[in-house]
């Protein structure tokens, strides 16, 4: 089974190489309230940021946008925070939240299953 | 007094960007008058508060009756009894999932949360089940035939209910004795299944809650269909 979650990194970045088909105004909007959101937040480092789910593909396709959020395991609680702040982050957006602990994420594989991409990660 | 208080500007602002929507106008009474494309205009009461109740309800209906009341709070409720009195009085309550999934319905008053209907529906054709009565939005009392007890269960829509959702669901209908994953594909990790455990409440899948209807007690919350075994 393949690991996603910590991969060593300290500083907080953007990590998504925007393909062309999600390079438009609406999907950079987004990503940067996500990061905006994450770096504002306590979550300690080993978090990553996904984005999957139709929306990746076809802004028409869903009303709302899958976020996946993989925590370092026994940060339960801050993960929920950030997961809220996500949630209520925007008035035109529904972010819809998955939060995985990195031993849940690894039980399911969730990211590579569902071709997650990481946008964020500390 | 009821206690309440209108998001109007927020509402007016948000709901414009949804596609079946032409534009939409603050009214003095704080409600929004929303005009839909190709469809008739409905007015919205948006309102911010933990819980609506029939209190709530009859503040609202006192100045005008709006065609939903919108609860905004993803964290609050609204009764069933509540919405049963706006529905008697021509109105109805919706959460924002609700009247975002409907806005193209050219009434969309009478319809509930897709998961919620599909759950509701099913349950109801249990042959150990008698009724459903709705507690509020998402959370149901499931009335089974004796000696079998009844049932209270919250309906979550989750790609996989992790222990984080979990500790969410709990927080959101903390009567609930089983927590049910309308989605058909999604499971539940380990983490979330020992976390319930301890919190001697169940959560089953659409499936596995059909099975678990027959039994009772630890036997009823420990219930793992065949498939999971």
């Amino acid at each position: 089974m393949r690991r996603h979650g910590a991969r060593g990194r300290r500083s907080a970045h953007l990590e998504a190489v925007v393909a062309p088909d999600r390079a438009g105004k609406w999907f950079r909007t987004l990503i940067g309230i996500l990061i905006e959101t994450a770096e504002a937040s306590d979550i300690p480092a080993g978090t990553a940021l996904y984005l999957f789910g139709s929306s990746c593909w076809d802004r028409t396709a869903a009303n709302d946008i899958d976020v996946l959020l993989v925590y370092p395991n026994g940060q339960l609680d801050q993960a929920n925070l950030l997961a809220q702040s996500i949630r209520n982050a925007a008035t035109s957006l529904l972010f819809d939240v998955l939060a995985l602990s990195a031993s849940e994420e690894r039980e399911l594989a969730f990211a590579q299953t569902e071709r997650a991409f990481r946008i964020w990660s500390r | 007094m009821a206690d309440f208080a209108y998001e109007t500007r927020w509402f007016a602002d948000a709901v414009v960007k949804h596609d079946a929507v032409l534009r939409a106008s603050a009214l003095p009474n704080g409600h929004v008058s929303v005009e839909r494309k190709s469809l008739s205009s409905i007015t919205v009461a948006p309102l911010a508060t933990p819980c609506i109740d029939t209190a709530v309800v009859e503040s609202v209906l006192a100045s005008c009756v709006p065609t939903v009341i919108l609860l905004i709070p993803p964290t609050s409720h609204y009764d069933w009894s509540a919405r049963e009195l706006a529905e008697e009085n021509g109105s109805t309550i919706h959460t924002v999932k609700e009247l975002y999934t409907f806005m193209r319905e050219p009434d969309p008053r009478r319809f509930v949360d897709k998961s919620v209907r599909y759950l509701w529906n099913l349950l109801e054709t249990h042959s150990r089940v008698t009724s459903i009565e709705m507690i509020c939005e998402a959370l149901m009392l499931v009335k089974r035939r004796e000696p079998l007890s009844d049932v209270i269960a919250a309906i979550e829509y989750e790609y996989e209910f992790s222990e984080a959702a979990l500790v969410r669901a709990l927080k959101h209908h903390p009567g609930a004795r089983v927590i049910i994953n309308a989605n058909p594909n999604g499971g539940a990790t380990d983490a979330a299944l020992t976390h319930a455990e301890s919190a001697e409440v169940a959560i089953l899948g659409v499936s596995e809650a059909m099975g678990a209807l027959n039994l009772d007690g630890v036997r009823f919350r420990e219930y793992v269909c065949r498939e999971r075994r």
